[in-house]
């Protein structure tokens, strides 16, 4: 990091790019795969992706619901569209193939690069967001070359990078005292539901009057409602849309039946109403996130944009990057999820997910405690945090 | 950038490839698929008076397995059965005894074996058979436009230096079947990227 402080812009930027083209291309899952299946629709004329899986999951190669909002469909929808004119060899038939070759394609890392392009931009300029809210050059380093983000957003591939970006554009609005911060926020909201979470926290940002928090409730809402209105009478849509899961796992876990998460939410939100740290209490948002749900990896991109900078404002960084990488590296092993281990690798050789994962040669071992040491896993990130990566309290 | 960076990011570029591309599949991937048949259009009982059998000829050495795609209709089916690898002098090389409670409805029957080390362009004759009479039978699936029954196979690596080989083989392959425009441009990038950042 020391030497990359004295580089050029040009020259991080460029290091930056390379890096990502470098992964972008050779690791795969198959969550991007049906994403684009779907979004693949819209070139089609299909405006009602709910419904249409509906209709014709009897024909369809994969037969998952779309479980995304509709906003999400549109933009993803129409960048499909848009490579579509660069004829990329064979990529229609690799979306729609769900067959025993449809990893044999010799032209797949070519499909990840140009279905992931899009992710690049939104990843660059998260950094820059993050540089001219924190005004602090190695936070924008930070953001560039942690491998959490470019696991999480290169090589899972998926989309959350844009709400995340939306959602920090939003807290830069939100510290230059701009309404429009809502209004970005409800767009965020409008393609991914999490950042709803973020939405009381800058509701309760200071100074705020009730007429103002009701007024900005109303901005953060505006896109989410103007982007459902189209579906809210079509039972498909509501239907699909809730089999997603999140707000299941919101409140799984639970204690003489009162579930956790949802109690701690409220307890933060007061600490941040009395105290306006935004960085700490998303710490520990993020904290009570990875303990008390059970969280697909690729949710921990929602927090990383607030919680990196707390880590550059004192020398633990180094150690609290590299244990929350290894801890990240063991719970997502952990998963029983071929695509989550070898299977990355599918581009470099179409037999790397018939491997043994970690998963199966632990489960072979201990059997179903294989879960329970998930678990424990959800009790370490904690332990973790409180024993050796605590970041300076004192930043906002 | 110092030199010394620079040396060290061309080393770890250099690294990533190496790892990528040739270590870690030369290294775990040992079992690879070899020749196969998994279209199907029709079903044949194997009875006391009907084995199946089927030609396989292996593209390289080490097979280690073959696969039929098998239905006991119900789960009904309880007979014993024997499925044999025979070389072209009709000796048994490999054999396996199973129960037709082994036998989905329908689900691939694997067949694993010590590898056979010299099984490349070898003819093997692989035959199904039952010596019990039932009513319930079990069916294999079959093509009859190319003759043949659904059964896939496997190779194992004989040792590191053959995996090896086998991976280099395949990545020349994968990179020659790559479109030449798209790989062009992507290493034109890379090289590009790499320029701006070493001078």
């Amino acid at each position: 990091m020391k030497s990359a402080k004295t580089l050029k812009l040009k020259t991080i930027v460029a290091l930056a790019i390379l890096i990502r083209l470098l992964v972008m291309p050779f690791f795969f899952h198959p969550d991007l795969k049906t994403q684009y299946f779907h979004f693949q629709f819209l070139s089609q004329g299909v405006t009602n992706i709910y419904q249409y899986v509906y209709n014709h999951k009897s024909t369809l190669g994969n037969t998952d619901t779309f479980n995304y909002l509709p906003l999400t469909y549109f933009t993803f929808g129409s960048y499909y569209h848009l490579i579509n004119f660069l004829h990329l060899p064979h990529l229609s038939s690799w979306l729609n193939d769900w067959g025993t070759y449809q990893n044999s394609y010799p032209n797949l890392p070519f499909y990840l690069l140009f279905l992931k392009l899009p992710y690049l931009f939104f990843d660059l300029l998260t950094g820059y967001f993050l540089f001219k809210i924190y005004k602090n050059k190695n936070i924008f380093l930070l953001w560039l070359f942690n491998p959490i983000s470019i696991y999480l957003v290169y090589i899972l591939g998926n989309f959350d990078i844009l709400p995340v970006l939306l959602t920090v554009i939003a807290y830069y609005f939100l510290i230059k005292k701009n309404p429009l911060s809502f209004v970005v926020l409800g767009f965020a909201v409008a393609l991914k539901l999490y950042p709803l979470m973020f939405l009381p926290f800058f509701l309760l940002h200071r100074p705020h009057k009730l007429q103002t928090i009701f007024t900005n409730i109303f901005l953060a809402l505006l896109p989410v409602i103007i982007t459902l209105i189209p579906f809210a009478y079509n039972s498909t849509f509501w239907t699909s849309f809730f089999s997603s899961g999140l707000t299941q796992k919101l409140i799984e876990i639970r204690l003489l039946n009162v579930p956790l998460f949802p109690v701690l939410y409220l307890i933060l939100l007061y600490h941040y109403f009395k105290q306006q740290k935004f960085g700490i209490s998303i710490l520990y948002l993020f904290i009570s996130f990875v303990t008390l749900i059970n969280f697909h990896p690729q949710w921990l991109l929602w927090f990383l944009p607030f919680i990196l900078p707390l880590y550059i404002q004192n020398k633990k960084i180094h150690l609290g990057l590299i244990i929350l990488s290894i801890l990240l590296f063991i719970y997502i092993s952990l998963f029983n999820d071929q695509y989550l281990f070898w299977g990355h690798l599918t581009p470099i050789d179409p037999n790397f997910p018939n491997l043994i994962s970690p998963h199966q040669i632990i489960f072979h071992f201990i059997g179903d405690n294989v879960h329970l040491a998930h678990s424990f896993l959800h009790l370490v990130f904690p332990l973790a945090y409180l024993c050796l990566i605590r970041p300076n309290e004192s930043s906002k | 950038m110092n030199p010394q960076n620079k040396y060290f990011l061309i080393i770890l570029e250099l690294l990533f490839i190496l790892v990528l591309f040739i270590i870690l599949p030369s290294v775990f991937i040992m079992t690879r698929p070899g020749p196969e048949s998994l279209d199907h259009n029709q079903l044949i009982s194997v009875d006391l008076q009907h084995p199946i059998t089927q030609i396989i000829l292996p593209s390289q050495n080490g097979l280690n397995s073959v696969s039929l795609f098998l239905k006991n209709p119900a789960l009904l089916n309880r007979q014993n059965f024997t499925l044999s690898l025979k070389d072209v002098d009709d000796h048994i090389v490999r054999q396996l005894n199973f129960n037709g409670y082994n036998v989905g409805d329908p689900n691939w029957l694997p067949f694993k074996f010590t590898p056979i080390p010299n099984s490349q362009n070898q003819q093997y004759l692989l035959t199904l058979f039952t010596t019990d009479p039932s009513i319930n039978t079990i069916s294999v699936y079959f093509n009859n436009q190319s003759n043949s029954v659904t059964y896939k196979t496997t190779y194992k690596s004989m040792g590191l230096i053959s995996s090896f080989k086998t991976n280099i083989n395949n990545q020349l392959r994968l990179f020659r079947q790559r479109d030449p425009l798209l790989t062009t441009t992507y290493l034109t990038l890379i090289i590009v990227l790499n320029l701006v950042v070493l001078l």
